[in-house]
C-alpha cells in the first residue's frame, strides 16, 4: 500500500468534541476525519469523501490549557457577546501518514510542490498551519501477529489485548473520535484509542481477531495503525 | 469524549443489582432535598371501571421535613430543569406529577385545571398510545376529581404537591403485590392495595428521555456512533437532561444541518442512551461544588501578600469538581460498580482507610474517596464553573487520565508533609502548633499547595503536571516566596514572614519527595533535616567549608550570623541592627547590602563595643566572609538573589535562642 507521510504544527490548536456546547472542550489530538478533511483543503475539493486511511503520529506532548474567549452569542436570536471557555492544545505536532488507493499520488504531488489550495489549520482558522511533507513509502500490510507489536502511531482500543507498560511512559485513553465522514457533514461510527502523552511508541499485545476496519502496515520494522 | 466517558460510566449502573429505592433515587429527583416539601401534598386520583376515587396524604411526618422514601417510592417525580415549570415539558414516564403552588391554587378553576390535567396526560408514556375520546374522559374525570375533592386541600400558605393519577386501566399498576412492585396506596373505592411495577418505572423513565432526545432526530436503522453497531432506531445524544449537551448553544451543529438533524453528529441507540441517562444521573450525584476557602487558597494572587489578605472567599465564582474514572482497557462491569458504589457516597475522613485515594486531597473535591484503584483505571477530574441547570457551563480545567498509583504516591507525600513536617518545621520557625490551622489547610490539598507555591494562573498546568509524574520546577516558587518576605520584612510583619517561610520549606519538602519517590530522581535540594544539621554545626562552631557550597547555603548561615549578632547588638545598644543599620530607609533588603551594611560592618562594631558573642560567631563569619566575595564574583548576588533572601530569612528566624547562663559561661 503506499503511504505518504506530511507534518504539521502549530503553536496551538483546537479540535472540538462535538459532545460540548457551552463549553468547548478539544480533543487531545488531531482526529482521523479532521487529518482526512486537511487532505481535502490541500487538494481543494469540498466536501470530502474517501475511503483512504490515515495514522496519526504524535510529534509533541499534549498539553492543554483552557482559555476564556468572549464570542459572538447563539445563533437564530438576538446577538451577543457570551464569555465561552474554549480548551486549547498547546504546541501540538503530528506527523499523518495518509495511505489509500484513491488520493496518495495527487496528495503526493502537492505536496512535495507545497501546494495547498485551502488554507490548512489545526481545527480552528486561528491555528494556521502548513503542512510539510516528509516521504513516501509502499509499504505491506501486517496479516498475522505473532507476540507483542510495537506501534509509531496512537493505537484504537479494539486492537488491543494487552498493553506492555513501560516506566516513565504515561498512556492515556482518548475516546469518541468520529471515525468516518460519509458527506454532507454527516460522521458515521467512532473509535477510542490509546496513546502516550509524549508520543513515544505504543509495545502491546494485539487482540487475534482482526478488526477489518484497521489496517496495520509495517514500517521499518514498526507499526502503523490506519483507521 | 466525554459523552463516551459518561456511557462507559453509566452500563455497569445499569448492569448492577443496584436496589430499587436506590435506583429510583439516581433516575429521578426523589429523595433530594429541593423536592422533599412536594410530598407533603399528594393528590392521588383512583380511575378504575366505573368510579373514581380521591385520597389526600402525606409522605412527610412534619412541615419541612424528609420524606419517608419507603411510602414514596412508587411515586417518584423529577423537577423540569429550565423552561416555565408551571408548563408540561418533555415526558412523564408514570402519570405522576410535580404539582407547584400556582397549580394547586387553580384546582377551582376547572378551565385551568383542565388544561393542566390534558398537556400532561398527552405527554404521559402510558397514555400515548390512547385514542383522544378516552383521553379526553379521563382529562373530566381527573378534573372533577381535582375541582371538587382536592380544592377542599388548597390553603392560603404555599403548597408544592404531586398529582398522582391511579388508573388501574394502565398496566403498570395492579392490585397483586408481584416481585419488585412497590406498595402506592390502599384503593379509596375497595380498599384493596394498589402497586407499581418497578420495571416498568425505569423502562418508561428511559423511554422518556429517549423520546426527547428524539426530538431533535432520530433515525431508523443507522449505525450507532459509539457502538458502531446497526441499530434498529437511534437519536440525537444532545439534549436538556445532560447539559453539556444543550442545544442552547448551537455550535458545533454544522449548519448544513436541518434543526432536527443533529444525529448527523452524535446519535446514540437506546441501549447506550439508557448508559448515558444513568451515567449522566451519576456524575449529577458525584459533582461536587469546592469549599469557599479552598477557592480562596486556589485562586487568590500570590504576589501580594495584602492583597490575598483581604480577598473575601465568597469573592470567588462557585467552581464544580466531577471526578470519575474508567479502565484503561475495557473490564468487568460488576467490579467498576462497586468502586462507582463508593466513589457516590461522602465519607468522613475518620473512616478513610490508607490505601483509599481521597480525593480532597489531590483535587480539593471535599469527601469523596475511591477505594483501592489499580493502574489499569484512569482518573478523570473536570472542574466546572457556572449554572449547570441554566447550561452556563464554563470548564475550568480537566485533569484527565491520571495513573492511580501517581495519585496515590503524591497522597501519601501530602499526608506525610501534613502529619510530621509541618509541626517540625514549625517548631524551627517558633510558630506554636496551637497556631497551625491556615498554614495546614495550604499544604493539605495539592491544588492549594501548587497554587500558593506557583500562582492562580498555573494552577491547572501544575496540577496536570504533578498527576501527570512530570518535572516541575522551583524558580518560580522562590522567586515568588522571596518577593512576599521582602514585602513583609520591609512592613517588619516578621510573625507572618514566618508563615510565608513555613510554607516554602514545607513546599521544598513536596518537591524533593516528589522528584524521588514519584520520577525516581535526585535533585539537590536539602531537606529540612539538613537545615537542622548545619543550624547544629553552626551553633557548635563545626561548620565546616562543604557547608557553604550554595548560594542557599551562605544565605543561611548569614541569617543565623545575622541574627546572633543581632540579639547581641540589641541587648547593649536596645535597637535591632537589621532595621537600623542594615536594612535602612525601608529599602528592600538584598544581598549585597547584607553584606556590606551587615557582615561587614558587624566586625567593625564588635571590634568597637565588646558584645561577648559566643565563639561559634566568629568561626562563622571567617567562612561567610570568602563566600560572599565569590558569591559577589559570580555574580550571585543577582542571579540567585532569591535563593540566596529565601534561605538568608530562615536562617535569621531559625536560629534558636541561646539560654542566658549559656552565654554567660562562653563569655568566661
Amino acid at each position: 500500500m503506499k503511504v505518504v507521510a506530511f507534518d504539521i504544527k502549530s503553536s496551538l490548536g483546537h479540535f472540538r468534541r462535538p459532545d460540548t456546547t457551552a463549553t468547548q472542550l478539544t480533543y487531545p489530538f488531531i482526529p482521523p476525519t479532521v487529518a482526512k478533511g486537511m487532505v481535502g483543503a490541500i487538494l481543494g475539493i469540498e466536501d470530502f469523501v474517501t475511503s483512504d486511511l490515515v495514522g496519526i503520529q504524535l510529534l509533541s506532548k499534549v498539553e492543554m490549557v483552557s482559555q476564556q474567549l468572549s464570542l459572538l452569542g447563539k445563533g437564530g436570536g438576538t446577538v451577543f457577546n457570551r464569555p465561552t471557555t474554549v480548551q486549547l492544545l498547546v504546541q501540538p505536532a503530528y506527523r499523518i501518514f495518509y495511505a489509500g488507493n484513491e488520493y496518495v499520488n495527487q496528495l503526493e504531488q502537492f505536496l512535495k510542490n507545497n501546494q495547498s489550495v485551502y488554507s490548512t489549520y489545526l481545527g480552528s482558522a486561528y491555528a494556521l498551519t502548513k503542512p510539510a511533507y516528509v516521504g513516501t513509502w509502499q509499504l505491506n500490510e501486517v496479516r498475522s501477529f505473532t507476540n507483542t507489536l510495537t506501534s509509531k502511531t496512537v493505537v484504537p482500543v479494539q486492537l488491543i489485548e494487552e498493553l506492555v507498560i513501560e516506566d516513565g511512559y504515561s498512556y492515556q485513553r482518548a475516546s469518541g473520535f468520529m471515525k468516518n465522514y460519509v458527506g454532507e457533514r454527516t460522521f458515521e461510527k467512532s473509535v477510542d484509542f490509546i496513546y502516550e502523552q509524549h508520543g513515544r511508541s505504543l509495545v502491546f499485545k494485539p487482540k487475534l481477531k482482526r478488526n477489518s476496519e484497521i489496517r496495520l502496515l509495517d514500517f521499518e520494522g514498526d507499526l502503523l495503525c490506519l483507521v | 469524549m466525554l459523552l463516551s466517558d459518561i456511557i462507559k460510566i453509566g452500563k455497569p449502573i445499569v448492569e448492577s443489582p443496584m436496589p430499587i429505592i436506590e435506583r429510583i433515587q439516581l433516575l429521578t429527583d426523589f429523595g433530594k432535598e429541593e423536592v422533599k416539601n412536594f410530598y407533603g401534598h399528594i393528590f392521588l386520583i383512583e380511575i378504575g371501571r366505573d368510579n373514581t376515587g380521591f385520597q389526600f396524604k402525606q409522605f412527610q411526618d412534619e412541615k419541612n421535613g424528609p420524606v419517608d422514601l419507603k411510602k414514596a417510592c412508587g411515586i417518584p417525580i423529577t423537577l423540569p430543569s429550565g423552561g416555565n415549570p408551571l408548563h408540561a415539558q418533555g415526558v412523564y414516564p408514570i402519570p405522576c406529577y410535580p404539582m407547584y403552588d400556582p397549580h394547586i391554587k387553580n384546582f377551582t378553576d376547572e378551565k385551568k385545571t383542565k388544561k393542566m390535567v390534558h398537556d400532561r396526560l398527552v405527554r404521559t408514556i402510558p397514555y400515548m398510545d390512547q385514542d383522544e375520546k378516552t383521553l379526553e374522559k379521563k382529562v373530566d374525570l381527573i378534573t372533577n376529581m381535582l375541582v371538587n375533592e382536592a380544592s377542599k386541600y388548597v390553603t392560603e400558605e404555599k403548597q408544592l404537591g404531586v398529582l398522582v393519577i391511579l388508573d388501574l386501566s394502565l398496566n403498570i399498576y395492579s392490585n397483586e403485590s408481584k416481585e419488585e412492585s412497590l406498595f402506592i396506596s390502599t384503593s379509596a373505592m375497595d380498599n384493596g392495595s394498589i402497586y407499581i411495577q418497578s420495571s416498568a418505572i425505569f423502562s418508561n423513565i428511559i423511554e422518556a428521555r429517549f423520546l426527547e432526545a428524539a426530538e431533535l432526530g432520530s433515525e431508523n436503522e443507522r449505525v450507532s456512533t459509539i457502538s458502531n453497531e446497526p441499530s434498529e432506531k437511534v437519536v440525537s445524544a444532545y439534549n436538556k437532561g445532560w447539559l453539556w449537551l444543550s442545544p442552547t448553544w448551537e455550535m458545533p451543529r454544522s449548519i448544513y444541518w436541518k434543526e432536527k438533524e443533529w444525529t448527523k453528529g452524535i446519535r446514540l441507540n437506546r441501549k447506550e442512551y439508557e448508559a448515558f441517562f444513568y451515567g449522566t444521573q451519576f456524575l449529577k450525584q458525584v459533582q461536587t461544588p469546592l469549599h469557599a476557602s479552598m477557592l480562596k487558597e486556589m485562586f487568590a494572587p500570590i504576589q501580594n501578600v495584602e492583597a490575598k489578605k483581604n480577598m473575601r472567599p465568597t469573592s470567588f465564582e462557585a467552581i464544580y469538581g466531577i471526578p470519575y474514572f474508567l479502565p484503561l482497557l475495557n473490564k468487568d462491569s460488576i467490579e467498576v460498580y462497586e468502586k462507582f458504589k463508593v466513589l457516590k457516597n461522602r465519607y468522613e475522613e475518620q473512616n478513610m482507610k490508607e490505601s483509599d485515594l481521597q480525593l480532597e486531597i489531590i483535587s480539593g473535591v471535599q469527601k469523596r474517596m475511591i477505594p483501592e484503584l489499580t493502574d489499569d483505571y484512569r482518573l478523570t477530574i473536570i472542574y466546572y464553573s457556572g449554572t449547570m441547570s441554566r447550561g452556563d457551563i464554563h470548564i475550568r480545567g480537566q485533569i484527565e487520565d491520571v495513573v492511580p498509583s501517581v495519585a496515590y504516591q503524591v497522597q501519601r507525600i501530602i499526608k506525610k508533609n501534613v502529619n510530621t513536617l509541618l509541626n517540625r518545621v514549625a517548631d524551627q520557625l517558633s510558630i506554636p502548633e496551637n497556631q497551625l490551622q491556615f498554614a495546614r489547610f495550604k499544604v493539605s490539598h495539592l491544588p492549594t499547595l501548587l497554587s500558593n507555591a506557583y500562582g492562580p494562573g498555573y494552577i491547572w498546568s501544575m496540577m496536570q503536571a504533578v498527576l501527570h509524574r512530570e518535572p516541575i520546577g522551583l524558580e518560580r516558587v522562590t522567586k515568588q516566596t522571596s518577593r512576599r518576605i521582602n514585602e513583609l520584612a520591609n512592613k517588619e510583619e516578621y510573625w507572618n514572614l514566618r508563615y510565608e517561610l513555613l510554607f516554602y520549606h514545607l513546599f521544598i519538602e513536596f518537591y524533593k519527595q516528589y522528584y524521588e519517590t514519584v520520577l525516581k530522581e535526585k535533585e539537590g535540594k536539602l531537606s529540612m533535616q539538613q537545615w537542622e544539621s548545619i543550624l547544629q554545626r553552626y551553633l557548635n562552631g563545626e561548620l565546616q567549608s562543604e557547608d557553604l557550597d550554595s548560594t542557599e547555603k551562605i544565605g543561611f548561615v548569614t541569617g543565623c550570623l545575622l541574627q546572633q549578632f543581632e540579639r547581641s547588638y540589641r541587648a547593649k545598644t536596645g535597637k535591632s541592627y537589621v532595621d537600623t543599620r542594615v536594612m535602612r530607609f525601608g529599602s528592600k533588603l538584598t544581598p549585597e547590602m547584607i553584606w556590606k551594611n551587615g557582615l561587614l560592618r558587624m566586625q567593625e562594631l564588635q571590634k568597637q563595643w565588646d558584645f561577648g558573642i559566643k565563639s561559634n560567631y566568629n568561626h562563622a563569619l571567617s567562612l561567610v566572609l570568602p563566600s560572599m566575595i565569590a558569591m559577589k564574583e559570580k555574580q550571585a548576588f543577582t542571579k540567585e538573589k532569591d535563593e540566596f533572601m529565601t534561605m538568608f530569612w530562615s536562617g535569621y528566624l531559625m536560629l534558636p535562642k541561646v539560654k542566658k547562663e549559656e552565654t554567660a559561661n562562653e563569655s568566661k
